[in-house]
C-alpha cells in the first residue's frame, strides 16, 4: 500500500521579479516499509520535495495522498495533527532545541499527541535507549557531539511512532565512522516496518536503500524504472551534486 | 498543555538572559511610571465609604457678600463652610437620621503618667452622630449621646494612637483625661479609622492623620476650656459690629464649619426644602443677601466640588500611560527580534506537530511572562516612587495612602503588565506563527 502518492505536484516560488519551478509535475509513489534515498544536484528541488512531503510547505497543483488522505484542502491543525503522529523528521543540521535536553527534546512530539507523562517516559527512554542515550538524557544538545545530537534526532523521530521519517542528509554533517552507525540505525529502523525516505548526496549512503531516485529540474527519475524525461544515466552521472 | 506551554516559554526566556532582562527592566519602568500616577490619583479619587457615600450629604448655604462670589469654589457654588449659628439653626430639623458639624481646634494634654509630658493635641469638633454616621469603629466604649451633646458634657473619645500614649493601650473607658485645664471623661477608643480622604474633613485634613481626641462640638467653644480653633475659616462683615472674637464666631457670618446629615434616600428632596425654607426664615430677618444658592451634596460629588483629583494628576496619568505605549512598542521591538532570531526552535516545533496556534500561545506565554516579571518589578519601583514622593512633599498627601496603595499598585502593575505584554507580543506572535515551518527551519 502507498504511504506517500504524489500526482503531479507543482510547487512554484516566485517573488516580485522572478518565478522558480521547484516541482514541475513531480509524480512518486512511496509504498509503506520502503528505504528510499533521494539524490539530485543542488536546487534540483529534492528539499522543496521533502518540504512538501513532511507538510512543511504546500504546493501549488496536484494531488497528495498521506496514508490515503488527500491532504491538499486540510487545515493547518489537521496538517499539524497528521505532521506530528505519521511523520518523524532527521534534519542535517539535528535542528535539536537548544533550550531542552536530550529527554525533553525527545518528549516534544509526544506532548502535541497529549500522551500522558507514563506512557511519553517509557517512549522516551525506550527511544534514547534504542540510540544508546539513555545516559545522556539530561545532557543539553550543547554537551552532546555531532552524532549523538542526530542520535537524539533519530530518537526524537522515533518515538512519535510515526508511519514515515523524512530524513534530510541525515549523515551530512557527520564523520564516516558516525554517518555508518547513523545508517545502520536507520536501516534497523526501517526493519521494524517504518517508511523512511532519505535525502542524500552520499553513494554509499543511497546504496543502503532499497529504492533510489534522482531529482533533476523538479521532476522525479527513479533508477529502479528506466530513465525517464530523455535522460541517460551517463548525464545523472556528470550532474553537479554538491550543496 | 498549559504548563508545558509556559515551561516552554520560560526556557525561551532562559535561553535569551539578556534579552529578557532587557525586555523586563524597560517594560518594569513603563509600568512604573504610570502605576505610581494611577495609584496616586486613586487616592484622591477613591470613594471612602462606598456603602454609605450616596445618603451622606455635605450640606451648605449661601451666606456670602452680595458683592462678591466666593472664592476658592467653582463657580456659582455658595462658601465651602457654613457660619455656626446656621449650624445651629440647622441642627433643628428632624428629617436627617444624623447630623454632625465637623471642625477642628487644638487643645493640650496633660497626662497623668510622669513620663509622658504634655503636649498639644488635634481635637476633632463634632456631635454625637459623628461616630455613627461616618462608621466609626472602636475599640473600647463608643461615642457619646446626644443628651451629652446638649448638656456640654465634659466626655472625650480617643483615637487609638493617644490610647496607646496616654493608657499603654488599655481599656482606658471611665478614665480621665486632663484637657486644657479640666478633665474630661474618655467614653471611646478608636480602633484603626483611616479613611482616605477623609471626606468629612476634606478642607483642612483630607489625607491626613485622624484626629487625636475627639469632643462635643461646643466645649470647643467655651473658652475656660483652652481649646483653640483650627483650620481654614472665611467670612465678610465687622469684627466692629460683635463684642469680641468669640461672639463673631458664634454671631457673625464667619463660617468656618463643615456640616454633614445623613439622609434616607427619600427625604433627600423634602430636606433640601427644607434648608431653603431657614435660609428664607432668615432672609426675613436681614441676612443671607444673596439669592437662594444652597447644596446638599453627596460625598462623591463633594469631594468633585473640592477637586480632590486635580487635573494635573489626571494629565500625568494619561502621560504616564503614553510612556507606557512607547515601552511597550519597545518591547514589541525586542521581541520581533527574538522571535524572528529563534525562527528555526519554532519550525522545529511546527515540523514535530506543533500547530500555528500552539506556536502562537507559547510566544504569547513568553510575552506574559515577561509581562508579569515587568509588572513585579515595576510595582516594586512604583512602590519607591510613592514613598520617594511621599518624602518629598511636605504635606505627605500622597502619603497617608501608601500602606493602602501598595496592594491597588501592584494590582495595577501586573494588570498594565499582562495588557502591556500581551500587547507587545501579540504582533511578533503572531508574525512568528504565520511563517511556513519550511522557511523557518531553512532559518535554523
Amino acid at each position: 500500500m502507498a504511504i506517500l502518492d504524489m500526482r503531479e505536484v507543482t510547487r512554484v516560488y516566485r517573488t516580485d521579479l522572478v518565478e522558480t519551478v521547484a516541482l514541475d509535475g513531480f509524480t512518486l509513489t512511496v509504498d509503506e516499509g520502503d528505504f528510499m534515498s533521494v539524490s539530485g544536484p543542488s536546487g534540483s528541488g529534492k528539499t522543496t520535495f521533502l518540504n512538501v512531503a513532511g507538510l512543511l510547505d504546500g504546493f501549488d497543483s496536484g494531488v497528495y495522498l498521506l496514508d490515503g488522505e488527500d491532504v491538499s484542502q486540510l487545515s493547518d491543525r489537521a496538517l499539524s495533527r497528521i505532521r506530528n503522529r505519521k511523520i518523524g523528521f532527521i534534519f542535517q543540521t539535528f535542528n535539536l532545541i537548544p533550550d531542552l535536553d536530550a529527554f525533553d527534546n525527545v518528549d516534544v512530539p509526544l506532548r502535541y499527541q497529549g500522551l500522558p507523562s507514563s506512557e511519553r517516559r517509557i517512549r522516551i527512554d525506550g527511544a534514547l535507549a534504542m540510540v544508546g542515550l539513555f545516559n545522556r538524557k539530561r545532557h543539553l544538545p550543547s554537551q552532546l557531539s555531532g552524532g549523538q545530537q542526530q542520535r537524539v534526532a533519530v530518537a526524537r523521530a522515533l518515538a512519535g511512532q510515526p508511519r514515515i521519517i523524512l530524513a534530510d542528509e541525515p549523515t551530512g554533517n557527520l564523520d564516516t565512522t558516525t554517518a555508518r552507525e547513523i545508517m545502520e540505525l536507520l536501516e534497523k529502523v526501517n526493519e521494524s516496518g517504518t517508511t523512511i525516505v532519505m535525502v542524500t548526496h552520499d553513494p554509499g549512503c543511497a546504496a543502503s536503500a532499497n529504492r533510489q531516485i534522482h531529482i533533476l529540474d523538479g521532476r522525479l527519475i527513479d533508477l529502479r524504472q528506466e530513465p525517464t524525461a530523455g535522460l541517460g544515466l551517463s548525464q545523472l552521472a556528470a550532474a553537479p551534486t554538491a550543496g | 498543555m498549559v504548563l508545558y506551554t509556559l515551561r516552554l516559554a520560560w526556557r525561551s526566556v532562559r535561553a535569551t538572559p539578556w534579552l529578557s532582562l532587557v525586555a523586563v527592566v524597560g517594560l518594569a519602568v513603563g509600568i512604573a511610571v504610570p502605576t505610581t500616577l494611577i495609584s496616586i490619583r486613586y487616592v484622591f479619587a477613591r470613594n471612602p465609604i462606598p456603602d454609605k457615600s450616596d445618603v451622606l450629604f455635605n450640606v451648605r448655604v449661601d451666606n456670602w457678600d452680595p458683592t462678591a462670589q466666593f472664592f476658592d469654589i467653582k463657580p456659582g457654588d455658595p462658601p465651602k463652610h457654613i457660619a455656626y449659628r446656621d449650624m445651629v439653626g440647622l441642627m433643628e430639623s428632624d428629617l436627617p437620621v444624623g447630623k454632625t458639624g465637623v471642625a477642628s481646634a487644638t487643645v493640650f494634654v496633660f497626662p497623668d503618667l510622669p513620663s509622658v509630658r504634655p503636649y498639644q493635641a488635634m481635637a476633632r469638633l463634632c456631635h454625637a452622630d459623628f461616630f455613627s454616621m461616618f462608621e466609626v469603629p472602636f475599640r473600647y466604649g463608643g461615642g457619646w449621646s446626644r443628651q451629652d451633646d446638649r448638656d456640654h458634657a465634659r466626655v472625650v473619645v480617643l483615637n487609638r494612637d493617644t490610647n496607646e500614649r496616654l493608657f499603654g493601650g488599655e481599656d482606658s473607658v471611665g478614665r480621665t483625661v486632663r484637657l486644657g485645664e479640666h478633665d474630661f471623661s474618655v467614653v471611646g477608643v478608636l480602633d484603626t479609622f483611616r479613611p482616605l480622604p477623609q471626606y468629612y474633613d476634606v478642607i483642612n485634613n483630607a489625607m491626613g492623620d485622624p484626629r487625636d481626641v475627639f469632643v462635643p462640638f461646643e466645649l470647643g467653644l467655651e473658652e475656660e476650656l483652652g481649646f483653640s480653633l483650627r483650620g481654614d475659616t472665611d467670612s465678610w462683615g465687622s469684627y466692629s459690629d460683635y463684642a469680641n472674637p468669640m461672639d463673631f464666631v458664634k454671631r457673625g457670618e464667619f463660617n468656618w464649619i463643615q456640616y454633614w446629615v445623613e439622609l434616607k434616600p427619600g427625604d433627600v428632596e423634602a430636606y433640601r426644602q427644607w434648608v431653603d425654607s431657614y435660609v428664607l426664615t432668615q432672609k426675613s430677618l436681614g441676612r443671607f443677601p444673596k439669592p437662594l444658592n444652597n447644596r446638599v451634596t453627596p460625598v462623591m460629588e463633594w469631594l468633585d466640588v473640592r477637586d480632590m483629583v486635580p487635573k494635573q494628576v489626571t494629565g500625568l496619568v494619561i502621560i504616564g500611560l503614553l510612556f507606557l505605549v512607547v515601552c511597550c512598542l519597545n518591547l514589541l521591538g525586542l521581541l520581533l527580534a527574538k522571535f524572528l532570531a529563534r525562527s528555526g526552535v519554532l519550525g522545529v516545533h511546527r515540523a514535530l506537530g506543533a500547530s500555528r496556534a500552539a506556536v502562537f500561545s507559547q510566544r504569547l506565554a513568553e510575552c506574559l511572562l515577561i509581562g508579569v516579571a515587568g509588572g513585579v518589578v515595576g510595582a516594586f519601583l512604583a512602590s519607591i516612587s510613592l514613598r520617594v514622593i511621599n518624602a518629598t512633599l511636605p504635606t505627605g498627601r500622597v502619603a497617608a495612602g501608601v500602606l493602602l496603595v501598595d496592594g491597588y499598585a501592584l494590582a495595577v502593575a501586573i494588570v498594565l503588565a499582562v495588557l502591556a505584554g500581551a500587547a507587545a507580543g501579540l504582533y511578533p506572535a503572531w508574525r512568528a506563527c504565520r511563517v511556513a515551518p519550511a522557511i523557518q527551519l531553512k532559518i535554523n
